[in-house]
């Protein structure tokens, strides 16, 4: 999934950006207000996390540029202050969390994870796909009880391809959500990835999960008979 | 309210009331006593001493209604005693049981006295001894030789002649006059309390109605909404200054209030964000320790304890600041005032930001005394270089890069002028407030908005003078120093 986090705080940006990457997410930076805004409208971000005392712009009225221009991605304000009336304020301004400093790192990352949930329709921290089982908190596929070995990346396209099952997802979608900015790319790099991750789960013994669509994308779907089981027994016992 | 006006009003009406009484009972009694004397005197002056030795009263012969009188009544008596204390005459009206008291008494000296009788008629009593005198007859009148020979031998001042008189008269219409009056006085006080009471009672709730809806919205002031304030519309003229002045106090501690929150506000900003980062650093570094093989890696060990230090460091400057900014407001350093030129200081001062004022290309003015070196000021030398360190500090650090900041000495006066960039004069009030920064997202981590309260509250110590100016587009601070006696004004 594919983060920006604005803050002004050198120390914090690259530090707390570094973890989120540990995390499995794809993190651009921005180090005030107006960069941060240039940002969140020249990429799609699946969440944004904003400090609000920043010079140039201050968090809310970045906030207020990203709704009005119809920005939905997921925001988490970030800040010092504790009153209950600023809280209130980034809430009502549209945020969609709200976290004081300083804050634990790994409830930065729970938080962010549940907005990604969220914006998925997705009320598990794990996603289940018939027989796999794709464990997003530790980022872990499963099948039979057994781990199927994949590098983040590939890790990172079959989570995304699984948050959005059953749809169509393009190339382009794949590369926003999952590659940052620095990160340049052959042509064929994510028809590779996917062409690697299908391997790797064919050689677990994962029936075929992932479907090209021709000239549109992949499409990640249940198995024909795990869904017809599934249609006839939904107790699933 | 009302109780009180009830009470004293009730207080000064019994005593005034009891005031009046005593002077109406004592004007009557008066009368009533000289009344009693006049008739006293009158019956004297009737008695005589008839041709053959009795004593008569002239008057028991004036018609009725006359001045005198008749002492024949119920309650008028008269009795008189011959020297020996022999009736000599009494009123016949007097029942025969009862003798008036007797009461002998120096020539021309009257005693009053009450007296009850047994049938329980009370009466008031005047009592006189004097001389009879002997009836001088006309010469017309046919007198016998012994009435003649009676008066040439008559000896007014003979024992024999001393008579004693007792007149009395009953004080039943004076005492029934003063319960008239008492009662009188009872009813009115009554109903005056009664009607004052009612009329206060109205009175006191009219005039106090604008201070019941004063209180009512003082009782609706929060420490939360301290933007209400007392409505100056209809407040009673003689309220308003009241009003105002309350008003004023609800500007001063809403002022006060805003400035103790921003300072809340301020400080928990400047240490929740390293400790945010500390903990960030800490945590991120548990999660990724790396593996050190790299120098300039963030992932390296060393330089995430380096950070770590950098960002302790400045945690620990944010305190000591503190500390020192709390002890100079709580007049608890100890200050050691001498005599000393602040040259030397001004320069020790500008050599040791040498480095700061070099990394940003600035240049430092100084402009020495005028009048030389020997001007005194009255200071402690290092609180006077640590006014100087942080105004100098300051300029180098606000001024943009490449410009001059000017530094001067003029007598006791210190000098220090910069380039303003963003600084209005809106701005100069909030200067000497902990934590105020102009930029408010705070970004600046190398300074926390405390330089100049701590100049300020050094200042105080050394009882200084600090005061900021912006002209023609430059940032003016000037501190007067004292000069006077370092003994005297220790003792301040």
């Amino acid at each position: 999934m594919r983060l920006l986090y604005v803050e002004d705080s050198k120390t914090l940006r690259e530090t707390v950006a570094r973890g989120l990457r540990k995390a499995g997410f794809t993190v651009d930076v921005a180090a005030d207000g107006s960069e941060g805004l240039d940002a969140a409208m020249a990429s799609v971000y699946d969440v944004v996390i904003l400090d609000v005392m920043m010079p140039e712009m201050d968090g809310f009225e970045v906030l207020q540029e990203m709704r009005k221009a119809d920005i939905d991605s997921e925001v988490l304000m970030l800040t010092a202050r504790i009153a209950i009336e600023d809280r209130v304020a980034g809430l009502e301004s549209g945020a969609n969390d709200y976290l004081v400093k300083p804050f634990a790192f790994d409830e930065l990352l729970a938080r962010v994870r549940a907005l990604v949930r969220r914006r998925y329709n997705n009320q598990s921290s794990s996603i289940e796909i018939g027989p796999l089982t794709i464990d997003v908190g530790a980022r872990m596929a499963t099948f039979a009880d057994r781990e199927v070995a994949l590098r983040p990346r590939e890790f990172d396209i079959l989570e995304y391809l699984a948050l959005r099952k059953g749809e169509t997802v393009s190339r382009i979608d794949i590369h926003d959500h999952i590659y940052d900015h620095a990160a340049e790319l052959k042509s064929n790099a994510i028809d590779a990835a996917v062409c690697v991750l299908r391997k790797k789960l064919a050689d677990a013994g994962v029936p075929e999960l992932i479907a090209t669509v021709p000239r549109r994308g992949y499409r990640l779907a249940e198995p024909v008979s795990t869904a017809k089981s599934a249609a006839t027994n939904p107790s699933g016992s | 309210m009302l109780r009180s006006v009830t009470i004293v009003l009730i207080i000064v009406y019994g005593l005034g009331s009891l005031g009046v009484y005593l002077l109406v009972k004592r004007f009557l009694n008066h009368q009533f006593e000289d009344r009693l004397l006049h008739e006293l005197l009158e019956a004297v002056e009737e008695a005589e001493v008839e041709p053959d030795g009795t004593v008569s009263f002239d008057f028991l012969e004036l018609p009725e209604g006359a001045i005198a009188p008749a002492f024949e009544d119920v309650t008028e008596f008269v009795q008189l005693w011959n020297h020996q204390g022999e009736t000599l005459h009494r009123s016949v009206s007097l029942p025969e049981s009862i003798d008036l008291p007797r009461m002998p008494t120096a020539d021309g000296k009257i005693k009053f006295h009450k007296l009850a009788l047994p049938d329980g008629r009370r009466l008031r009593a005047a009592s006189t001894s004097f001389q009879v005198a002997v009836e001088i007859l006309d010469e017309e009148d046919l007198v016998t030789a012994e009435e003649q020979a009676f008066i040439a031998a008559f000896d007014p001042d003979a024992p024999e002649n001393r008579a004693h008189l007792t007149v009395t008269e009953s004080d039943a219409a004076l005492r029934k006059t003063l319960t008239v009056l008492a009662l009188a006085q009872l009813f009115v006080g009554l109903l005056i309390t009664l009607v004052t009471t009612l009329v206060m009672s109205r009175l006191v709730a009219r005039t106090c109605r604008p201070i019941d809806n004063l209180a009512a919205v003082t009782a609706a002031i929060r420490p939360s909404e301290l933007g209400v304030r007392l409505p100056t519309d209809n407040a009673p003229e003689e309220l308003l200054p009241l009003v105002s002045r309350f008003n004023e106090l609800l500007d001063q501690v809403e002022r006060a209030l805003h400035r103790e929150r921003r300072f809340a506000t301020d400080i928990s900003h400047e240490l929740r964000n390293p400790v945010a980062e500390l903990r960030s650093v800490a945590e991120v570094a548990m999660i990724d320790p790396g593996d050190g093989a790299d120098d300039d890696d963030a992932e390296n060990p060393q330089v995430i304890y380096a950070e770590m230090a950098t960002i302790s460091k400045r945690l620990g400057s944010i305190i000591d600041v503190l500390t020192d900014l709390h002890r100079a407001q709580a007049k608890a350093f100890s200050v050691d005032l001498q005599k000393c030129t602040p040259e030397p200081i001004f320069i020790q001062s500008i050599e040791s930001l040498k480095k700061a004022s070099v990394a940003r290309e600035i240049t430092i003015d100084f402009s020495p005394p005028s009048g030389g070196a020997d001007e005194f000021v009255t200071t402690d030398p290092n609180l006077l270089r640590s006014i100087i360190d942080n105004l100098l500090g300051n300029a180098i650090a606000h001024s943009p890069v490449g410009s001059t900041v000017e530094c001067s000495i003029d007598k006791n006066r210190i000098v220090v002028r910069n380039p303003a960039v963003s600084l209005e004069a809106a701005d100069l009030e909030h200067l000497s407030e902990p934590f105020w920064r102009k930029d408010a997202a705070r970004s600046d981590q190398s300074h926390f908005g405390l330089g100049l309260s701590l100049v300020d509250a050094y200042a105080n110590l050394l009882g200084a003078e600090v005061s900021f100016d912006i002209r023609d587009g430059k940032f003016k601070v000037s501190v007067v120093l004292p000069t006077g006696d370092p003994d005297e004004a220790k003792n301040l």
